[in-house]
């Protein structure tokens, strides 16, 4: 069947198996940064936005984002380089292999678009479902506060 | 791997097109969020069928307070709506915030999450706030979720259309507690209560609880302990001494281990309750 979405502001159309998952059709069209960890939704690096909603891409079906908006993290940075959030991790030292990184982006993006402010507990509660095999959780934790602290002073600064 | 079993996604704009495929057989299922059928779909599954464009996507209040969640709210539309938190003790958001985790939430729908019946921290909750479903098997009909679980209504063919919470009272509280292995983890037991004092007295006193695969059920025999009498520590006691608890051995845990949790749990979700009652310790 054929699907059409926006990925990272680009227009999409796919001709999809009816029982495609979303990882499986996204990876197909080569959007590899969205990982496949678990194919369970138990690990969280298959993360996307959708609609602005972060999601387990492979928890749904491909044929259900018909005429969706998806972001992944491959169109997180801009022409000025690196989200704010992105070199946030960096600078925190968050990042050891990797895997996990584009997952917890996205959901820590949209936690700070919901909440610019957050507290650890709800760091904490937002990644509930993001898994860091490199169990580099207190790092992760330290670079989405440090995150939120720069995107509020940017916003501050403008 | 991709569930190639799959020939057939439909997207039907009406309720009679979504009953008239259902009826083709058990090859074919509805797609709530589809965070079920995605990891587990059963093998003679063929055809899938989206209620996404049925427009039963609306939170509703009406005038007499009560609020009607179209199946296809998301359980984040219902940890984040106002009118949701401002229920007893905010217990839908002190159940909520352990579904899963907001990738979950985000795409669930309760109508898909009810109907799945299993495993599930939400349905002690809407029990104990004596929610009520409405489906579509032909035409509309409404009942208790319940008896939606306890008649078996839910293994059957039909469509969850919408749930509707009755307005609460004021001076009521309720409580829910859950215990997993870790955060992430199904809940190996749960628990949900409601009461309220009316003069010294429980006036009302509603107590929910799972304790494996079947889905959770209300706890008459244990609830008519309390209604009418004091709420003291010997009358919970004699509650939780009546819960009926139909608990199941797994790997995770034992039937016994499971039975002495939800105890455990209702015990400690009554005494939290009759703390946020004001109803002393
Ligand atoms: C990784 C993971 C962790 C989880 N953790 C928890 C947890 O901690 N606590 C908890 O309570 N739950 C948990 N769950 C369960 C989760 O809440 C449910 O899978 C989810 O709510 C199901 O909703 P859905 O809309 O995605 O269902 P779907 O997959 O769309 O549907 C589920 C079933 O219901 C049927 N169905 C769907 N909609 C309807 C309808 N309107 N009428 C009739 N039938 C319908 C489908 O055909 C299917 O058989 C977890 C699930 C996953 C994958
Ligand atoms: S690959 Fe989707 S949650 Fe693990
Ligand atoms: S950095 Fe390796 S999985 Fe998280």
């Amino acid at each position: 069947m054929i699907i059409r979405f926006q990925l990272d502001g680009s227009s999409m159309e796919t001709d999809v198996e009816p029982g495609t998952s979303l990882l499986e059709a996204l990876r197909g069209l080569g959007a590899t940064s969205v990982k496949d960890g678990c194919s369970h939704g138990d690990c969280g690096t298959c993360a996307v936005l959708l609609d602005g909603r972060a999601v387990a891409a492979c928890l749904l079906f491909a044929a259900q984002v018909d005429g969706s908006s998806i972001e992944t993290v491959a169109g997180m940075a801009g022409e000025e380089g690196l989200h704010p959030l992105q070199s946030a991790l960096l600078d925190a030292g968050a990042v050891q292999c990797g895997f996990c990184t584009p997952g917890i982006l996205l959901t820590a993006l949209e936690l700070l678009k919901n909440n610019p402010d957050p507290d650890e507990v709800e760091v904490r509660q937002a990644l509930a479902g993001n898994l860091c095999r490199c169990t580099g959780y207190v790092k992760i934790i330290e670079g989405v506060l440090l995150g939120a602290d720069r995107l509020a002073g940017a916003e501050g600064g403008s | 791997m991709p569930l190639t079993q799959i020939r057939a996604f439909h997207r039907p704009d009406h309720i009679e097109g979504v009953w008239h495929l259902l009826q083709e057989g058990p090859e074919v299922r509805l797609v709530g969020g589809g965070s079920e059928l995605a990891i587990r779909c059963p093998s003679e599954v063929r055809v899938l069928v989206d209620l996404a464009y049925l427009g039963l996507d609306r939170i509703e209040l009406a005038d007499d307070g009560s609020i009607t969640l179209g199946a296809m709210v998301t359980l984040t539309d219902m940890l984040e709506h106002p009118e949701l938190r401002a229920l007893p003790s905010g217990v839908i958001q002190e159940m909520m915030v352990h579904v899963g985790s907001p990738l979950l939430r985000n795409a669930a729908s309760i109508g898909g999450h009810l109907a799945r019946g299993w495993l599930s921290d939400v349905i002690p909750v809407l029990l104990v706030l004596d929610a009520s479903v409405e489906l579509y098997d032909g035409e509309y009909r409404t009942t208790t979720l319940d008896r939606y679980y306890r008649d078996g209504i839910h293994n059957g063919l039909h469509i969850l259309t919408a749930v509707t919470i009755p307005p609460a009272s004021n001076g009521r509280a309720a409580a829910f507690l859950r215990f997993s292995r870790s955060a992430y983890d199904h809940a190996l037991a749960n628990a949900a209560c409601l009461v309220d004092i009316e003069e010294g007295r429980v006036g009302t006193a509603r107590i929910a609880l799972s304790a494996g695969f079947r889905a959770a059920a209300r706890q008459p025999a244990s609830e008519s302990q309390l209604v009418g009498s004091g709420f003291t520590d010997e009358n919970i006691t004699a509650a939780v001494s009546a819960l009926e608890i139909d608990a199941h051995s797994d790997w995770l845990a034992s039937a016994d281990y499971r039975s002495h949790l939800a105890r455990t749990l209702v015990g400690r979700c009554l005494h939290l309750a009759r703390e946020r009652a004001g109803g002393g310790s």
